[in-house]
């Protein structure tokens, strides 16, 4: 007991150490972030040197320009439903394959080899074959064509397959005894019980919608229908550097992430280790 | 199981055919519009001769190569940093997490305006502590393209390869240091003969999640250099989204993707043996 | 009946409802805000150097735009060198003065919040004596 007293007391000295190395990491991990909003709320000519570090003249009329120049609201919709569709088809189609897979039915290993496998497969080395196959199904320039990869995280499975083993076989017998199809004891007991699950997985579809930014750009060729990553970078390639106006465009694309991040930090991180394997 | 059946059908259409359909492309020369003819091998033979895919692929394994361990050593030291017993770590760990999970897009438009040559902050700071005489035109630059973006990606990943490591630590017995600080081993033998032998599932799991992304990072080269200046910052899934998507090259664009995904699967195996396949051992899906 | 209220009560409570309630809050307040003040009217005074204002000065006003040459609207000063635009939407504009006699006002820019908001031009226009 002693010795873990004398140990802290010893350690003062060093924690003001290891705070100021942290600030100085945090400093460089938030000063970029910083000089995007200092950017975009400069009043004046953003291109004057030496650079100002507080914004002068600050204001928000780079936002309203954004409003007005582009259109944003339509991006907004369009990543929005973008989300919505996947975040509601990952939780349906994840928590049924999780239920199916606590139990023992033929061919069980043989789709559990095609989920692991399919996690070995980047996305990234099928875009032409799925553009390919996008297109057959008559769904490039749509929202369910962009939607459709990720229909299902493949670690989600697992995350509710994990979480549905944890639930006392006993409950699940005694409504299969009461008559309730498997639907519905998904929907009514095996569901509320996995709410941690449920938020990973609705963390991470958001998070791989929102973000997602190569399918997008091979898909859709219809300004109206573009997402706000597709709207961003188009933006950019107009108009460069030249103006604020990219800078409080850029802030209303990652606003939502932050906000969901700081909303729920433990099981957003979570979330993400669980996705560190990305399916 | 009915219930098991949609999901293994979304992966068969969007994971699985187009694999072998992919396969079989490589081997014809088709751009779209004209008819779809089957030159055998002569993508592959063209891929070997042409130097932009040499460039690419050497540009993707520095990604990974010079990307991934400098991650992962910061993200050590951050882990054991923010693992220590002080008021306000969680605060910390959430900022420096919080890069990741933003919009790729939105940080790469940040970081080019960083990098600006005329008003960028980097050119402006390392100016006024007088490193620099002359502003740098970092994303213009043949020299300084690649490093500039490596460093950005860095920056994005970091947090992420901090928190797994931190719960690669936080799961090592804390008996092994009381047990060893007993010993009289000092910290220095504690942290090499503790701390990194047990943190090595984390540390592959890091190196694998570090080879993927190089492999198939698009959207940091894309907004910030598309490639360029030259081809100096060209990566693999660039050059195969040209040459399907701009050039319309569709069997060529194939046959690259062939060999990306061999190569990957290659050297994932690679550094899963050298982890005795224990990568992630770690059971993080709690 | 009460354990509705506590219901309500709890969801209340939880920090994602919070959050997107008073971001829905703030929208609404906004979009009742921009309702009774989009009549796109602007307002404005022209003065000389005394601070006296200016009859029938001719006011000169320009949408700025990225791009393409706007039409200019004009309007004159009443008898106390106030004056007023009506249904004007520009979100950015030029503002200016003249009268035969002074100089020309500078040439000041203003950013709107909104399209069509009645705006009162903060400083005004000066014109000075002479050609």
């Amino acid at each position: 007991m002693n010795r873990i007293h004398k140990k802290y007391f010893n350690n003062s000295g060093r924690n003001i150490f290891v705070h100021l190395v942290l600030i100085l990491i945090s400093f460089v991990m938030l000063v970029p972030l910083y000089w995007l909003v200092k950017t975009s709320l400069t009043g004046e000519n953003i291109y004057i040197y030496p650079p100002s570090l507080i914004p002068k003249n600050p204001n928000l009329y780079n936002f309203v320009d954004v409003y007005y120049w582009i259109p944003f609201a339509r991006y907004f919709l369009n990543s929005t439903i973008v989300s919505v569709i996947v975040v509601i088809s990952n939780i349906i189609f994840n928590s049924m394959a999780g239920f199916a897979l606590c139990r023992s039915f033929p061919g069980k290993k043989a789709i559990i080899l095609v989920y692991l496998g399919s996690i070995m497969i980047p996305f990234q080395t099928t875009i032409i074959p799925a553009f390919l196959i996008t297109k057959r199904l008559g769904l490039l320039n749509t929202h369910l064509g962009m939607a459709l990869p990720l229909f299902s995280i493949i670690i989600c499975i697992f995350v509710f397959k994990n979480s549905f083993e944890a639930i006392p076989s006993s409950l699940i017998d005694s409504a299969r005894i009461d008559g309730l199809p498997d639907w519905k004891m998904i929907y009514k007991i095996t569901l509320p019980l996995s709410k941690p699950a449920i938020a990973t997985n609705v963390i991470l579809s958001f998070l791989y919608s929102w973000n997602s930014f190569l399918w997008p750009l091979i898909i859709i060729r219809d300004r109206n229908m573009q997402t706000l990553p597709l709207g961003l970078s188009r933006f950019f390639s107009y108009f460069e550097q030249s103006s604020g106006q990219i800078y409080a465009f850029s802030i209303l694309v990652v606003a939502p992430v932050i906000l969901v991040f700081l909303l729920s930090q433990k099981s957003f991180i979570g979330s993400m280790l669980s996705g560190a394997v990305k399916g | 199981m009915e219930y098991d059946l949609p999901v293994p059908c979304v992966f068969a259409v969007y994971r699985i055919i187009p694999m072998f359909w992919n396969l079989l492309l490589s081997f014809k020369k088709w751009n779209f519009l004209s008819a779809n003819i089957w030159v055998g091998l002569k993508n592959y033979n063209m891929m070997i001769k042409d130097p932009v895919f040499w460039e690419s692929f050497r540009n993707t394994v520095i990604y990974f190569a010079a990307g991934s361990p400098t991650a992962i050593i910061f993200a050590i030291l951050m882990a054991l940093l923010v693992n220590q017993n002080i008021r306000g770590r969680n605060t910390y760990r959430s900022i420096i997490f919080l890069p990741y999970p933003l919009t790729t897009v939105a940080i790469g438009i940040i970081w080019k305006w960083l990098y600006n040559e005329k008003v960028g902050l980097i050119n402006y700071v390392l100016r006024s502590l007088g490193i620099i005489d002359k502003n740098i035109p970092f994303l213009d630059s043949f020299n300084w393209a690649l490093p500039s973006v490596i460093i950005t990606s860095i920056w994005q990943v970091v947090g992420f390869f901090m928190i797994i490591i931190l719960t690669g630590l936080q799961s090592i017995p804390e008996q092994l240091y009381e047990a060893a600080e007993l010993d009289g081993a000092s910290p220095r033998k504690r942290f090499y003969y503790i701390t990194l032998p047990l943190l090595k599932p984390s540390i592959f799991l890091c190196f694998i999640i570090g080879i993927i992304n190089s492999f198939t990072m698009f959207d940091l080269v894309y907004v910030m250099t598309n490639g360029g200046p030259g081809h100096s910052t060209e990566i693999l899934v660039s050059y195969i989204y040209k040459n399907a998507f701009t050039f319309s090259r569709i069997g060529y664009a194939a046959a690259i993707t062939v060999f990306l995904f061999l190569f990957l699967l290659f050297i994932t195996s690679i550094v899963n043996k050298f982890s005795g396949e224990e990568a992630g051992g770690v059971n993080y899906y709690e | 009946m009460k354990f509705k209220v506590n219901m309500v009560l709890k969801y209340l409570k939880n920090r994602f409802v919070i959050t997107f309630l008073s971001i829905g809050l703030i929208i609404g307040i906004w979009s009742i805000y921009v309702q009774y003040n989009n009549d796109g009217i602007i307002t404005g005074k022209v003065v000389d150097e005394t601070g006296k204002g200016i009859p029938n000065a001719t006011v000169i006003i320009v949408e700025e735009l990225s791009g393409g040459i706007q039409e200019p609207l004009t309007t004159r000063t009443d008898g106390k060198g106030n004056f007023t635009f009506k249904d004007i939407d520009y979100i950015e504009f030029i503002i200016s003065a003249k009268k035969s006699g002074y100089t020309a006002s500078d040439k000041i820019r203003y950013h709107l919040y909104f399209k069509r908001e009645n705006f009162k031009i903060p400083k005004p226009l000066v014109l000075k004596k002479g050609s």
